[in-house]
């Protein structure tokens, strides 16, 4: 079996977050990245509080362990912060805190891509209904 | 919970039996002779354990025992099949041409490739869903310079069979070769060089219960099918195989052949009950399962994919429970998954979500049992939380 860190394995057996959001609420944003040819394929979703800042979460992901792993890090993470932070964060604390393999990397930036997609859609839609 | 070991096709424990047989050929005071020293008891004892060995080969196999070369594994004894013998074909104007199979092992393919570099040429005949080859096909890529063909009894990832028997009698006018890599077959199913026509036919002990680091090309020695030997050294195995005879390891293949024929009665209908119970206990189970290679089968194997599910992150899920092959990109040498698979047209999810079942002696119906429970419940847990899935669960 390949090497995991705790942090990956943790995460993978955890799965915070994992299903999907109700589309119906206000401010919410949702992205489909990747492909199951490629081997990894992610489906990311979250809603912005009336005062910017992310309320909810959910995802989907077909991939390996540190794929699910880092969806479950950001469902834990971006909770309660604001558009700003969690670009922020969604550019370049998963590698260290889930301490990914260097050969997985691509992986987890298809998982950042999603985030960051559903995080600027829901932005744009904040802004339309203020 | 002790690890449940599904790996047979891989490697098998050895044999209790083989191991006792072979412990006084490692000791220190005697059993240590080299078999080519003739002038004393010791170099006769080893030289006389080695011919044994050479007979218990050649019982299993029903050959005349003087066609058994003793190596160092199967990769071996198929490389001194294929190079050797296109090495000697095409020194002697006997042809340059190998027939393959796309979904045959590395060892095989490798080898015709190197044999391709040295000049001769290569046909690699494909495969259909099942993994089969077509009989018409391979007449049709025969050709007056081709010297061999080349096909597995059993295949190793999914335990499908070539007819064999068939293609020997389609090469039963022409001059070629037939070598068949017999090596997943061996204990699993009767492996008889006449029924089978096969005039060279290689083997590991590993994989039945003997030990690792020692095999048998077995060649037609009347009339002697001549091979230009790999190495050069002393006059052992006839010259075509040089270098001291490993006494002890080809002992445990004498012995581990003598074990799997005396086995091989029961051991096939037992194996083959226990992967159906395998592969009904998961059809049962209600998750996505699909068999890679519905042709006819060896009884240990089972290519089983769980497509929605990527492989890698079900490898993760059930490895602390039991040892299994995954055949997903992601854990192939290829990284682009396995070549036996694509071969037959496996798609991408079955393709990333594919494992090998291999059963062995030690195999209970309470591992495939366990298996079962084990998978099914990963499988579960890993498409709940898939885009792959068809009716995934929404939270608030
Ligand atoms: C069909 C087949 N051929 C050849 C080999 C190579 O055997 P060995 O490990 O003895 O080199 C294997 C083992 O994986 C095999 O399954």
């Amino acid at each position: 079996m390949p090497d995991y860190s705790a942090a990956v394995l943790d995460h993978f057996r955890r799965a915070t977050g994992a299903g999907l959001l109700d589309p119906g609420q206000p401010r919410f944003g949702t992205a489909t990245v990747g492909t199951v040819k490629s081997g990894v394929k992610v489906v990311f979703q979250l809603g912005l509080s009336a005062d910017g800042r992310v309320d909810r979460v959910g995802w989907l992901a077909f991939g390996c362990p540190s794929t699910i792993a880092c969806c479950s890090w950001f469902a834990e993470a971006l909770p309660g912060c604001d558009v700003a932070t969690a670009e922020a964060l969604l550019h370049d604390q998963v590698m260290q805190a889930l301490a990914v393999a260097r050969d997985v990397r691509a992986r987890v930036l298809v998982v950042e891509d999603a985030a960051l997609a559903a995080l600027r859609m829901a932005d744009q839609e904040s802004e339309r209904t203020r | 919970m002790p690890l449940i070991y599904l790996d047979h096709a891989a490697t098998t424990p050895l044999d209790p039996v083989v191991l006792e047989g072979m412990l006084p050929w490692m000791a220190a005071d005697s059993g240590f002779g080299n078999p080519a020293s003739a002038s004393h008891a010791f170099g006769a004892e080893a030289a006389s354990a080695v011919e044994r060995a050479r007979r218990q080969v050649a019982s299993l196999l029903q050959a005349p025992p003087e066609g058994a070369i003793f190596t160092g594994s199967a990769t071996e004894a198929i490389n001194l099949a294929i190079l050797g013998r296109l090495r000697f074909a095409m020194q002697r104007g006997r042809g340059r041409h190998i027939i393959t199979c796309a979904t045959e092992h590395s060892a095989v393919l490798a080898a015709c490739e190197q044999a391709q570099r040295e000049g001769a040429e290569l046909s690699v005949l494909p495969v259909d869903a099942a993994g089969r080859i077509s009989l018409a096909e391979l007449r049709s890529e025969l050709r007056d310079d081709t010297a061999l063909v080349s096909l597995m009894l059993v295949n190793n990832e999914t335990g499908v069979l070539h007819d064999i028997p068939a293609v020997a009698t389609a090469l039963r006018e022409h001059s070629a070769m037939l070598h068949v890599d017999a090596t997943q077959a061996i204990g699993k199913l009767p492996v008889q060089v006449p029924a089978l026509g096969a005039d060279l036919l290689s083997l590991s002990a590993h994989k039945f219960h003997g030990p690792k680091g020692v095999g048998v090309l077995w060649r037609c020695p009347r009339p002697r099918l001549r091979l230009q030997p790999l190495q050069f050294g002393g006059g052992q195995e006839g010259g075509e195989r040089p270098g001291t005879q490993a006494v002890h390891q080809i002992v445990g293949l004498g012995l581990a052949c003598e074990q799997a024929g005396q086995y091989l009665g029961s051991e096939g209908p037992r194996l083959k009950a226990l992967r159906d119970r395998l592969e009904q206990g998961l059809f049962d189970a209600g998750i996505p399962v699909q068999c890679n290679g519905a042709g006819p089968r060896a009884p240990h194997i089972s290519n089983l994919s769980f497509p929605g599910v990527h492989g890698e992150a079900l490898l993760a899920e059930v490895g602390e429970e039991l040892a299994i092959a995954a055949g997903s990109a992601c854990t192939s040498r290829s990284g682009r998954g396995s070549h036996v698979l694509r071969a037959m047209g496996v798609g991408d999810a079955a393709l990333l979500s594919a494992f090998r079942f291999s059963l062995g002696r030690g195999s209970r119906e309470a591992d495939v049992d366990q298996a079962v429970s084990v998978f099914s419940r990963a499988v579960r847990r890993l498409l709940a939380i898939s885009p792959e899935a068809a009716g995934v669960a929404r939270r608030a």
